[in-house]
């Protein structure tokens, strides 16, 4: 179940980091703003822990079943505003998304920008949280 | 020490995930349900457009009857083809046809009604205007621009609030939910017939009608 739990942990870290790519090419950049900067930034960080942490010592892998929960959980949120960011065109019913694409996808950026700050506090959470876990032992 | 610092961080992740799922699912439901009511019936601008309607549906069928115009055969009835496109175009939006109700009109209705809108163009309304400028100097090009203006800031008002969408609905102000956009959309209509309109006028009285 431990194993599960890290596998299922880290496939839907790599979706969401897809995603946060895919983000990143519909013009999430553009938007103006310090949470877009730290969001970049913050994933860059959890992005490199994680992989450092997993390629370290594969003995040594994290088992801890409520950090995978929560971190599970709390991703599986931000994957689902990221993939309406890329894919409900309701948040921006107006004319001018079906005449300019450009402009349509900025305003659905802007949606997801928006989410970023709770991104960020939820990141630095599950960085934080990590930091607190003995390494190689269950808690 | 490390487990309440876990207990603490635990509780704010599952805080702040709990509100960003509240608020998402809130958010889908508001973009779905979301209604503006207007009542057709009472509006002044039903009547103003059908009048200006009929007006330019008559005017075409005197354009048939022109002797005499400075513009010539291929600019008359260029301008001609264009306003039947725009006169079926007109006549082809729904809320224009039923206008007897109270009409609850959701968030894609309105899209929709934006769309339709937007088909009666305004490009090829400037190019007839220039077109007989160029005949004549009874144009009013002064009034056409200033009527040009106010049309695009008009499409701006109605725009802006379904701009707002990319907000949870609980950062909305109330006034977004008023009917002052279909108001606009209606202003909208109304200005660019009227435009239609007197640009057909002028066509008519760019010649004689030989009765």
């Amino acid at each position: 179940m431990s194993k599960k739990l890290f596998i299922a942990k880290n496939i839907i870290f790599l979706i969401n980091i897809f995603l946060f790519i895919a983000c990143t090419i519909y013009g999430l950049p553009q938007i103006e703003g310090i949470h877009v900067v730290l969001a970049y930034f913050i994933v860059v960080i959890a992005v490199t822990t994680t992989a450092f942490n997993t390629l370290k010592d594969l003995k040594h892998i994290n088992y801890n079943d409520k950090y995978n929960l929560i971190f599970i959980v709390s991703n599986l949120i931000i994957m689902f505003i990221m993939l309406r960011g890329i894919f409900d065109n309701s948040i921006v019913t107006n004319v001018y998304h079906q005449l300019d694409e450009v402009n349509g996808s900025y305003y659905r950026m802007k949606f997801v920008a928006n989410n970023l700050f709770y991104f960020n506090l939820i990141y630095i959470s599950l960085i934080c949280y990590q930091l607190t876990i003995n390494k190689g032992h269950k808690n | 020490m490390k487990r309440n610092i876990q207990i603490g961080l635990t509780i704010i992740i599952l805080t702040i995930s709990s509100y960003l799922f509240i608020s998402n699912i809130g958010h889908i439901i508001y973009l779905r349900t979301t209604s503006y009511s207007y009542n057709f019936k009472n509006g002044p601008e039903i009547e103003s457009i059908k009048r200006s309607l009929d007006n330019i549906k008559e005017n075409i069928k005197k354009m048939d009857k022109l002797t005499n115009s400075h513009l010539t055969e291929e600019e008359l009835n260029g301008i001609k083809e264009d306003l039947i496109d725009k006169v079926e175009q007109i006549d082809s939006l729904d809320f224009l046809k039923a206008p007897e109700k109270e009409n609850k009109m959701s968030q894609v209705e309105v899209f929709k009604m934006v769309n339709g809108n937007f088909t009666v163009g305004i490009i090829s309304t400037i190019e007839q205007c220039r077109t007989l400028s160029n005949h004549k100097e009874n144009v009013g090009l002064d009034d056409f621009i200033e009527n040009v203006y106010l049309l695009l800031m008009s499409s701006g008002e109605y725009v802006k609030p379904l701009m707002n969408n990319y907000q949870y609905p609980n950062k909305f102000i109330k006034s977004d939910n008023d009917n002052y956009m279909i108001n606009a959309i209606m202003n909208n209509l109304s200005m660019r017939i009227n435009v239609i309109e007197y640009i057909s006028n002028l066509v008519v009285e760019s010649g004689d009608i030989n009765e």
